[in-house]
């Protein structure tokens, strides 16, 4: 799947295992494959919990090559060569003939030096131990041949010169080597080391395993469904420290299970919609028992996690409804999740209200909208802004499916009764005949942002005019629509901007095509949808599934030309990511198809 | 008493915000002035909270007619009041999470310095400051205020907001600050300012009257100790415990703990604070060196909590412990000491380090033979232990017990002084390869806190090795105990000799392990070091 000679590479990818923490990609400027763990939870571009992979034959580096899929990474070289296979258990295996495998310790920040590792000793059977304080700990146990490490200890700065281990071959030129990782204490035992080729297996069959859990693709995207599939299952944690659950990692390097992805996920998995609906109520694990808020993120290891992200929860399950029907939803599941779905609406309605006496809400941090240099932020806090208003309609009525799903019938008209008046409030109120308006003290906020179209995520509850207008909008070339699909700021804005640095301010963003074209396929607009759709997928097919794109090299409103340097490594906003994959994942099984069959 | 801003901030036993007054000591651009700052968990955060460490976030500037005024300061432990020409404010904490700010005649100016992801925005209960989980809420009860804060589309920030409160008709400003979070459970005010003055005074007061007696000469800086380690303790985890410094570091260190335990009176709280400290360990038993909101860093560090509950057995104290909080004590401890019998001794006893942080000092002089390290300080510390666990255990009616922990401690104290001992000092073995080297430093010293488990010989060897060491420069824990250990052995004159170079230099750089170095405003005094100086006052 990914190479040196491959379509894909590793610099913008990674090597990762559904279940594992360890992580390899390749290193922009030296090509050297990297080696690290997401369990600390620290962005690689500022890890000092880093380490190259080399080749050696003798005291001499080889050049190698390599090749990745889900069940092995493969380095080859003149004189020999490498694999490595993740598993479920907290261990790396990597299994090599006629080289050594050099593992070094190389910051991120070259001034870090050796500060990440606090310690490494030598255990019985030639296994070392090596702590690295709050990035964990590995053991590296020796199976064939032996390892050998090169760290000399530094008495005038209290600190290692160098932190090096060398998986060196036997006589019979090969070497195995079994790396864990814990973060707390290793309980190892001999009965742990399956065969290198069953650990491949299990790899693979876990894959395709995963592969079920989605629709097939539309014709022409069976290569892009594949590392799509790969890039969410390689991001997904099994329940161990922070985790209660299995989630998904926005990235390997951003490490934290962020909640309003969780729903992305949930609502994508149309093979399996319970896992689906597991997926969406994931987050509600962790709710505050006190408040109802849903946190933010959540990491491996754990911690309060402030800060909220949008209420995307009902517009997920609706979605889930309405593409794979109901049947998950049991008595007991609606049972269980009403209170919940209530406390979270209720934590929203009470510490976001508007002040106007009725459901509107305004925020106080754009982190709260998910879009956070959107122009709609303009004219600052609080901002009563349509986006959330929709999640919080699409929450109110799902809240009231549930409350129908468990008998609560009076509660069922009351959450419906109620999400139709914020609807009503939303069209009769916030729609300005053109786009939907953010308002900042009582004052329509000028912004010509995607999001100001987001509320068609309602579907066919807006009513038909609105519909129009916004699939009009919305497919109107050099406005918002694009080679490469919607821009989050109009072509047309003088706010349009797809430098690196930002977000929604005009790139072409995976996310936000989520509850757009979903919505539109909802309301009807399915060849619309389809059109916008194709545009995204047929792009990533190529340039891969990176989470967003600058549409062009100039500005069109201008002329100027655009600052767009891609950063460096996997570790920045750029990289491949299992947000744009489930986006690209629901375009490719639901939109494409259901929109070009019409 | 009279407390200096600049070095020790004013606050309360657990209340998070402090007053300090920045001075910028390494010139990193801090506007210099009075602060309100708040103890928070720092970084580990990708949207919200400080990124780069608990610090002011507030400056406080007086002002009048659109002018800053100049002031002077004055801070007791209980109010801070600030002078100007025009009118005086008046600063106290409310219970633990308000903070009541009363002026007459001025106005005030907040600059908020935020990190990424805090806002400041205006809101019907007044102007809120996100900061990750925190909000500050600050209301003016009388006095009008405005906010200046926008937000930043490019910058993904906030501008810093400018809090204004100029003085209502009869020129007063009656402010409060709310330490809340997303709850929005707002605590209810004290009636007064003056009521919440006297309420911090009494709990100073019982706090201080809990602590070993000081001495008339340096009760001075003793008080400053006091109010140190007052102010120190965080609620954590349904806890009271000290961070190692609420102005720059959260994490909850396990050895700081046991050795604010030291100085209290209060025996069964000071065996509460080691439980607490204890109940962080892992399934196997390590206790880690730190843990926090988010994580633990799991990590082996001395048992010193041996040593401080062999002084509450010689003492005597352990009597007025009640038999479950005993019991509970027991189990911890007993767990905590077998982890390291059971990870890190060989065959023959030696207990060692595996890692060089593992004693504390990863560059202290004990690993001339290298790692694994078998080493003085620990084998006393293991030996105290199980000496201490033998006792209780005779306490508890747990007789089979009582004589399997008796002979860990022979055992230990065999190694330590027919081992370890080599006529001159002690030694360290490195139990891989069998080879030793001398243990230089003070951590060779450690075993003085055996008492009079240690030959007098031994004892006066090392008494005079004690004169070799700085204790105007080396860190305050290890210092302690090395100087406690020496009074435990008779050595009364070396012991207060040493006290006293050791107090001095706190007296001059503050209570903390830098004091040779250059230090932020506000942090020359953590509540461990603090509990350490302390626990010598008794010596007199």
């Amino acid at each position: 799947m990914f190479g040196t000679n491959e379509k894909f590479n590793l610099q913008r990818a990674t090597f990762a295992r559904s279940a594992s923490a360890f992580f390899i990609f390749e290193d922009y400027y030296t090509h050297l494959l990297r080696l690290s763990n997401y369990k600390p939870a620290a962005m690689v571009m500022t890890s000092p919990f880093l380490f190259n992979l080399r080749l050696m034959h003798g005291k001499s580096e080889v050049r190698y090559t390599y090749f990745s899929d889900a069940g092995s990474l493969r380095m080859d070289s003149e004189t020999g060569d490498v694999r490595f296979a993740l598993t479920d258990r907290e261990q790396m295996r990597i299994i090599g003939q006629g080289v050594t495998l050099r593992i070094e310790l190389c910051p991120a920040v070259p001034e870090m030096g050796m500060t990440a590792c606090h310690g490494v000793r030598s255990l019985p059977g030639g296994a070392y131990e090596a702590v690295f304080g709050t990035f964990g700990k590995f053991l590296f146990k020796p199976l064939k041949g032996k390892v050998e490490t090169i760290c000399p200890w530094n008495e005038e700065k209290s600190g290692y010169d160098s932190v090096i281990f060398d998986l060196v071959p036997d006589e019979t030129g090969i070497f195995e080597t079994a790396v864990h990782d814990d973060m707390i204490e290793f309980d190892i035992d001999d009965t742990m080391y399956q065969h290198f080729d069953d650990i491949v297996s299990e790899s693979l069959e876990s894959y395709e395993d995963f592969r079920k859990k989605y629709r097939k693709p539309a014709r022409g995207y069976e290569e892009l469904f594949d590392y799509a599939v790969y890039e969410i299952w390689s991001h997904r944690t099994k329940a161990s420290g922070g985790f209660k659950e299995p989630g998904i990692l926005f990235q390997c390097s951003i490490s934290g299970v962020f909640s309003w992805q969780q729903s992305y996920h949930g609502m994508t998995m149309l093979g399996d919609p319970k896992e689906g609906w597991r997926q969406i109520c994931s987050l509600f694990r962790y709710q505050d028992e006190r408040t109802g808020r849903l946190p933010s993120f959540i990491f491996y290891v754990g911690g309060a996690n402030p800060g909220m992200q949008p209420p995307f929860q009902g517009f997920a399950l609706d979605t889930l409804i309405r593409m794979a029907g109901d049947d998950f939803l049991t008595a007991d599941e609606c049972e269980a999740m009403y209170p919940r779905f209530v406390k979270w609406i209720e934590y929203w309605l009470n510490t976001r209200s508007a002040g106007r006496g009725d459901d509107v809400t305004a925020i106080n941090n754009p982190n709260e909208s998910g879009w956070d240099d959107a122009s709609i932020f303009r004219d600052g806090f609080p901002v009563q802004n349509p986006d959330i208003m929709a999640f919080m309609t699409a929450l109110m009525d799902m809240a009231s499916r549930l409350a129908k799903g468990c008998g609560k019938t009076s509660d069922a008209e009351n959450w419906k009764s109620r999400s139709g008046k914020l609807l009503d409030t939303l069209v009769n109120e916030f729609w300005d005949g053109d786009k939907f308006a953010t308002f900042v003290n009582g004052k329509p906020v000028d912004s010509m942002s995607v999001v100001c179209y987001q509320p068609i995520l309602l579907g066919d509850r807006l009513p038909q005019d609105i519909i129009d207008k916004c699939a009009e909008r919305l497919t109107e070339e050099g406005h918002f629509l694009t080679e490469i699909g919607l821009a989050t700021e109009s072509l047309k804005s003088p706010l349009c901007d797809y430098s690196a640095r930002t977000f929604i301010a005009g790139r072409v963003v995976a996310p936000p095509h989520m509850p757009i074209l979903v919505g539109l396929n909802a309301a009807g607009k399915k060849k619309e949808a389809a059109l916008i759709a194709r545009r995204w997928c047929d792009n990533v097919k190529e340039k891969g599934i990176i989470l967003g794109f600058a549409p062009y090299e100039y500005y069109k409103l201008t002329g100027e030309k655009a600052d767009i340097t891609h950063g460096p490594v996997a570790s920045d906003g750029w990289s491949w990511s299992p947000w744009a994959a489930c986006c690209t994942l629901m375009m490719i099984t639901s939109i494409i198809p259901e929109g070009e069959t019409v | 008493m009279q407390l200096d801003l600049k070095k020790i901030p004013f606050g309360k036993r657990l209340s998070r915000y402090m007053l300090y007054e920045e001075t910028d000591n390494h010139n990193a651009g801090w506007q210099k002035g009075l602060y309100l700052a708040i103890a928070t968990d720092s970084g580990g955060s990708f949207i919200g909270g400080p990124m780069t460490g608990p610090k002011g976030f507030a400056l406080i500037t007086p002002v009048s007619g659109g002018k800053d005024l100049d002031y002077t300061l004055e801070a007791d432990p209980s109010e801070v009041v600030l002078k100007t020409d025009r009118g005086n404010a008046g600063f106290t904490i409310d219970g633990t999470k308000i903070l009541r700010i009363e002026c007459n005649g001025i106005g005030l100016r907040i600059n908020g310095r935020l990190g990424f992801g805090s806002i400041a925005v205006m809101t019907r209960r007044g102007v809120e400051i996100t900061m990750g989980g925190s909000i500050c809420l600050i209301s003016a009860r009388k006095g009008e205020m405005s906010l200046d804060c926008h937000w930043e589309l490019k910058a993904l920030r906030s501008t810093d907001p400018v809090i204004v409160i100029v003085p209502d008709n009869s020129s007063v400003i009656d402010l409060v600050i709310y330490d809340i979070d997303d709850a929005y459970v707002i605590p209810e005010l004290t009636e007064s300012f003056d009521e919440c003055v006297t309420e911090s005074e009494a709990d100073f007061k019982k706090f201080t009257s809990g602590l070993i007696s000081s001495v008339a000469e340096e009760k001075r800086f003793y008080d400053f100790c006091a109010y140190g380690m007052w102010t120190g303790f965080q609620s954590f985890k349904g806890m009271e415990l000290a961070p190692l410094n609420k102005m720059s570091d959260m994490n909850i260190h396990s050895i700081e703990q046991t050795i604010a335990a030291l100085p209290l009176m209060d025996t069964a709280r000071g065996v509460d604070i080691i439980c607490d400290a204890l109940r962080g360990m892992t399934p196997g038993g390590m206790v880690p060196a730190w843990f926090s909101e988010r994580q633990d860093l799991c990590e082996a560090v001395p048992p010193v909590y041996a040593y401080v509950i062999s002084r509450f057995i010689r003492d005597d104290r352990l009597k007025d412990v009640s038999k479950d909080r005993l019991s509970g004590l027991y189990n911890s401890m007993s767990k905590a000491v077998s982890w390291w019998l059971k990870n890190r001794a060989g065959e023959d006893g030696l207990v060692y380090y595996g890692y060089r942080h593992e004693c504390g000092f990863p560059g202290e002089k004990i690993f001339g033979a290298g790692t694994p390290c078998a080493s003085p300080d620990l084998a006393a510390y293991i030996a105290l232990g199980a000496d201490s666990l033998s006792k209780i255990a005779v306490m508890l009616d747990k007789d089979n017990e009582a004589l399997s922990w008796e002979a860990v401690f022979e055992k230990q104290l065999d190694t330590l002084l027919n081992r370890l001992w080599k006529g001159s000092g002690f030694e360290s073995v490195n139990t891989l390869t069998g080879d030793s080297a001398p243990a230089e430093g003070m951590l060779a010293l450690i075993p003085l806190v055996l008492g009079n488990h240690l030959p007098g010989g031994i004892i006066d060897v090392l008494a005079e090795r004690v004169k070799l060491i700085d204790f105007e420069e080396i860190p305050i824990i290890p210092a302690a105990l090395i100087i406690l250990g020496l009074k435990a052995g008779g050595k009364d004159s070396e012991a207060l000799s040493a006290a006293s170079t050791l107090v001095k230099s706190c007296e001059k750089s503050g209570a903390s392990d830098d004091r040779d170095k250059t230090i932020n405003a506000g942090t020359y005094f953590s509540p461990a070091a603090c509990a350490a100086i302390l626990s010598l006052s008794g010596l007199h």
